[in-house]
């Protein structure tokens, strides 16, 4: 992940986490998305691409259930 | 006769391709594999870069599902359902590019997907995520 990436993607979660706490609500979940996705690794085996897929399939899937009527 | 095969020789197996790294381009070896400028590395990046924005967005939409914030937030999710159809699509494109090793679809495919999830990372709406949360 190239360096710019990296900052767009933090500021974004600290953003959120920010607008969060302003809120009074829990943080956790922002930098949790931040730790869980921000990566070093080099070398990306295909399992490693397997379990993110899996991860994102089921945020995919959470995402895309229609709001409950308001 | 034969000189001029040994001479066109090197030639058709840089043209050839084949994983090879081209003489032409100052390889060491006629057999010296040369990486794939879109492979698995290259997906993972865009697809952690995509977990990110979706964790974001799903954060956003369970403190919407619970009322925790301005019910405005409706809108916000709907129309960010919206900018993540185009994302899923070109992800699933990449995705299958990569798999097949289809190398010239997949460069523009790679981009597609930066651009559909860049879309999303920067739409207003993302935006109201993270600078407009508050004031229930």
């Amino acid at each position: 992940m190239d360096p710019a990436t990296i900052l767009a993607l933090v500021t974004l979660g600290i953003n959120a986490a920010k607008a969060a706490i302003d809120v009074g609500v829990d943080a956790a979940p922002f930098i949790t998305a931040l730790y869980d996705h921000i990566t070093s690794k080099t070398t990306v085996t295909q399992a490693d691409l397997t379990a993110l897929e899996a991860r994102i399939q089921a945020l995919s899937d959470e995402f895309d259930v229609p709001l409950p009527d308001a | 006769m034969r000189t001029k095969f040994l001479l066109m020789l090197p030639l058709a197996l840089a043209l050839s391709g084949c994983g090879t790294t081209s003489i032409l381009k100052g390889g060491s070896s006629l057999t010296a594999t040369i990486a794939n400028p879109v492979g698995i590395n290259q997906l993972y990046d865009i697809e952690n870069a995509y977990g990110v924005v979706l964790a974001v967005a799903v954060n956003y939409k369970r403190l919407c599902v619970a009322k925790t914030i301005a019910s405005s937030c409706r809108g916000v999710v709907v129309r960010m359902q919206g900018y993540k159809k185009t994302a899923d699509a070109a992800l699933v494109a990449l995705r299958g590019f990569v798999n097949k090793n289809d190398q010239i679809s997949a460069v523009s495919a790679l981009e597609a997907a930066k651009q559909a999830v860049l879309a999303f990372q920067n739409s207003p709406d993302f935006a109201a995520i993270t600078y407009a949360t508050g004031s229930k």
